[in-house]
């Protein structure tokens, strides 16, 4: 099984509920403050998950994980690929996913951006919870997806979720979307992989759904409490 | 627990007085013990009516004042990644010259820290005198005496600060941090009165402390002793720290990236010193500082009558009293209780991983619940027990005596928290008064009257924890809620929130407020209907009598509230929602609404009954309750026969049927405005 480092620290929020969703399947999970993690970048060879939680780092201000990513940028950027190379998983949730889509984490190398995370349509921070469908070929595509098809139930919890391709690039592959217009995303993406599959930004939040008392419905909560345990079980098997 | 008030800072700026009054009641939270983490904000609005035409022209539309503390609010939570899951936006006309922004926060401590128990403040004389977090500047000074002043055309808004709630998440991620690596011995906030008042209060304990003015960190230069002193700069802690303790601390805040400063010491020569530059600019007795100022005298006389309002409100349109559509529409769109929505969705109410009970149940079609309910899971505690917290606010029974509207604050409270699987036993509450001014002026003629009000509620609110048996562990009071315009003054009704914390028990066992298809449905109170009793029937309907509620029995509400929790123990309920603005027909709209079903209502008012009474009173400990069939007659075990009236059986017509005429579920839905 992985073991799962996950970054707290600058106005992140989220990392508990995500290292109690990781560690619920058993995994052994370690929290590093980004100032340390950028001190000892070496630390990420230890782990084979990293997990970016949302949200509000630096406050979104300017931009939505804008401040994160730069921070990142140098230290890390040629550490995360090789990671990557060499099997590692990289997940990033709201706040996380708007970090990673900043780095250009979901194209080869993290050498362009084929997409942003913009305002939503109706121009407000927003929670609700969502109805999801799952690509038919989401499985296949990304190691994240294995066993889990159909709907799933997740809340979204942000003002700047709406994906928008960029001109002349192509778009990562989109395994999960919404089942109605939620922020205007592109298709009604919520999700994006790479192309080895193995990184996985998410808008809504899989951590605040691994129990069946923190739904606000009754109808296939334990169906759907299921499916939010596998994703992350399958985020940590080898 | 702690509730704040920001009345006045949000008059002038909404956005900047509501964010700070958010971040500053965090900080109570995180200044509490050794430092409590905050794990759940509410906040409760109250302004003047969204169609207000006649307005002084240099005050703020209300619709203006609520975008703006809304958007404080929601900045200072939703960034400091600390869920709001309670709250109520109230409308009234006598909050039209200064809004009340009432902002509360629930923190959790583990009960040791170390070996420390984590309620204690640990501080010696000798320990360091450490300041966290932001700089100071001359922001904020007097902020604490302006708020206390009545507002008039003199008053700027220069007084209010603008908050940084991710300079303080920050800075709360160190703390906590500190906290558990034992790098402090006691912590407080830097409030109103800044560090004269942190260092102040913690001095008490050594009996002693001396600042040295000079060694604390300034935003720009140029501020005068006395000003770095009382400055209220927003984001900063303080905590005293053992010598050896300090290079450590030091190390994390780096680490973390947030500022601290060794600005002195605790002492033990029972006086409060300040230096600048070695020179010495400040010395007082603690004695004196803490209890030199002469308590206020003031006098009271009680008087029956109304309160007046600064404007006529006008009469609603004339209507049949068995025009029920009609009644429902008019109570369902009145804005104190229709949905608020487009509101709530912009708060985050789940960060953090324990939400159970969110403001609003369902999806795409919501309803609203009671209280809001958090897993102590998500904060550390194995099990499946958690904590409910809710408010009772209902300043209009305040126009004829504010005895009454305190206790009915009170009840209003609890039986929120009761609906959702609270234990009685296991409730606290807290009060916060906002008020008219109570101290006699030229200008001010009726002050005697308003603080007799004062002495009332007081009253009634002893009088409701006696005999619920639940202590008051908080509380705030703000006094001067007044407008003096050159032609018009408009004061507050006398307004007491009173908030609720309670144990839940089993957050897998929490009724939620939507009934389910085949369901009993029932109506649990003591109290028979004769004569009508409350207030937004009367908004929408004109020349009704109502009743006074002197002798209403809450001793009887009490013992009901236990039943009802014994009842939600043996799971006989799928559902509970209280009776509140607007009566039974509303609480039974709210209760079907979610999933569009419907129920047949006959035989409903006994002798001797009326009916106008029965649908539309708005009578405390009053409930609309739904039971599994194959639960009844265990669930009628736990009420005497005079607590319950059977009403139907829930079914998915979408009607309610009444006097033979069918009420259209989806249709009141829409009124009551969730749709989108």
């Amino acid at each position: 099984m992985r073991s799962v480092l996950i970054l707290t620290g600058d106005g992140i929020n989220s990392e508990n509920e995500l290292a109690r969703a990781f560690s619920e399947q058993g995994a052994k999970v370690t929290k590093v403050h980004i100032n340390s993690f950028l001190k000892h970048p070496k630390i990420l060879q230890d782990h084979g998950v990293l997990a970016i939680p949302g949200g509000f780092s630096f406050g979104d201000e300017l931009k939505s994980g804008k401040i994160l990513a730069e921070k990142l940028r140098d230290t890390l950027l040629e550490g995360l690929s090789t990671f990557v190379t060499n099997g590692g998983r990289i997940i990033g949730i709201c706040n996380g996913f708007q970090v990673l889509a900043q780095l250009g984490a979901f194209d080869k190398n993290f050498a362009s951006r084929s997409f942003t995370l913009s305002e939503n349509s109706h121009g407000t921070f927003m929670d609700k919870w969502t109805t999801l469908e799952v690509d038919s070929l989401a499985a296949k595509k990304s190691c994240w997806f294995k066993n889990i098809e159909g709907r799933i139930f997740l809340p979204v919890r942000h003002k700047e979720g709406r994906i928008v391709p960029a001109k002349n690039l192509s778009l990562p592959y989109g395994p999960i979307s919404y089942t109605e217009v939620v922020n205007g995303s592109h298709q009604q993406l919520a999700g994006l992989v790479d192309s080895t599959g193995q990184i996985f930004g998410l808008m809504p939040h899989p951590e605040v759904a691994t129990q069946e008392f923190l739904y606000p419905f009754r109808k296939g909560v334990a169906q759907n409490v299921h499916k939010i345990q596998t994703l992350f079980k399958n985020g940590i098997t080898l | 627990i702690k509730v704040e008030t920001h009345n006045s800072p949000s008059a002038l700026d909404p956005y900047g007085g509501a964010l700070t009054g958010i971040l500053g009641v965090n900080r109570d939270i995180m200044g509490t013990g050794l430092g409590a983490r905050p794990v759940a904000n509410t906040d409760v609005f109250c302004v003047g009516m969204p169609d207000e035409t006649e307005l002084p022209s240099n005050l703020l539309h209300p619709t203006e004042i609520l975008k703006g503390i809304h958007r404080g609010v929601q900045d200072g939570g939703n960034k400091s990644g600390i869920p709001t899951v309670n709250g109520a936006i109230y409308f009234d006309e006598c909050y039209s010259g200064k809004p009340l922004v009432y902002c509360g926060t629930v923190g959790v401590l583990p009960p040791k820290i170390g070996k420390l128990e984590s309620a204690s403040k640990n501080q010696k004389a000798g320990d360091l005198v450490v300041m966290v977090g932001g700089a100071v500047g001359i922001d904020g000074i007097h902020g604490a005496t302006a708020s206390s002043l009545v507002m008039d055309k003199h008053t700027t808004i220069g007084m209010v600060q603008i908050g940084d709630p991710f300079g303080q998440k920050r800075m709360m991620d160190f703390l906590l941090d500190a906290r558990d690596k034992g790098l402090y011995t006691s912590i407080t906030d830097n409030g109103a009165g800044g560090l004269s008042s942190s260092v102040g209060e913690m001095s008490q304990a050594t009996h002693g402390a001396h600042l040295h003015l000079e060694r604390i960190p300034l935003k720009y230069q140029g501020l005068s002793p006395w000003q770095i002193l009382v400055s209220e700069s927003q984001e900063r802690m303080t905590i005293s720290v053992a010598r050896e303790e300090y290079a450590a601390l030091q190390e994390l805040a780096d680490l973390y990236q947030v500022s601290m400063a060794n600005i002195g010491e605790f002492k033990d020569d029972g006086l409060f010193t300040c230096s600048f530059n070695h020179k010495l600019v400040c010395q007082i007795s603690l004695k004196f500082l803490h209890d030199g100022l002469p308590k206020m005298k003031l006098k009271a006389t009680h008087e029956k009558r109304k309160f007046k309002s600064w404007k006529e409100s006008k009469a609603p349109e004339a209507l049949d009293i068995n025009n029920h559509q009609e009644i429902l529409k008019r109570l369902l769109t009145h804005p104190v209780i229709s949905s608020k929505e487009k509101w709530i969705r912009q708060y985050d109410h789940e960060v953090q991983g324990g939400s159970v009970v969110k403001p609003l149940e369902g999806m795409n079609i919501t309803a609203p619940n009671d209280a809001g309910v958090i897993w102590y899971g998500a904060h550390g505690v194995e099990g499946t027990d958690g904590f409910a917290v809710a408010s009772g606010l209902c300043p209009h029974f305040s126009m004829d005596d504010a005895l009454l509207m305190a206790k009915l604050a009170v009840d209003e409270s609890v039986r929120n928290l009761i609906c959702h699987g609270v234990d009685p036993e296991k409730i606290a509450l807290v009060d916060n008064f906002c008020w008219p001014d109570p101290t006699p002026s030229a200008k001010n003629p009726d002050a005697e009257f308003k603080l007799a009000q004062l002495v009332r509620s007081c009253m009634g609110l002893r009088e409701m924890v006696e005999t619920y048996s639940m202590p008051l562990v908080s509380g705030k009071d703000s006094m001067k809620n007044d407008y003096h315009g050159e032609k018009v003054k408009i004061s507050v009704l006398p307004t007491l929130l009173v908030t609720a914390l309670g144990h839940v028990p089993d957050v897998r066992n929490v009724p939620r407020s939507q009934a389910k298809e085949n369901n009993l449905l029932y109506r649990i109170g003591t109290r028979s209907y004769k004569k009508y009793f409350g207030h937004f029937l009367h908004k929408v309907v004109p020349h009704l009598e109502r009743d006074n509620l002197v002798e209403f029995d809450f001793k009887k509400t009490r013992e009901l509230y236990s039943k009802i929790f014994k009842a939600t123990q043996a799971r006989c309920l799928d559902s509970v929602h209280d009776l509140s603005e607007g009566g039974f027909l509303v609480a039974l709209t709210e209760t079907l609404m979610m999933d569009n079903l419907g129920i047949e209502l006959t035989h409903l008012i006994k002798t001797g009954e009326d009916q106008t009474s029965f649908l539309y009173s708005e009578l405390p400990g009053h409930f609309v309750v739904s039971v599994p069939q194959n639960k009844r007659a265990e669930f009628e075990t736990y009420f005497e026969t005079s607590d319950l009236q059977f009403l139907g059986v829930v079914n998915l017509s979408g009607k309610i049927t009444l006097n033979q005429k069918e009420l259209d579920v989806s249709e009141l839905r829409a009124f009551w405005g969730g749709n989108k």
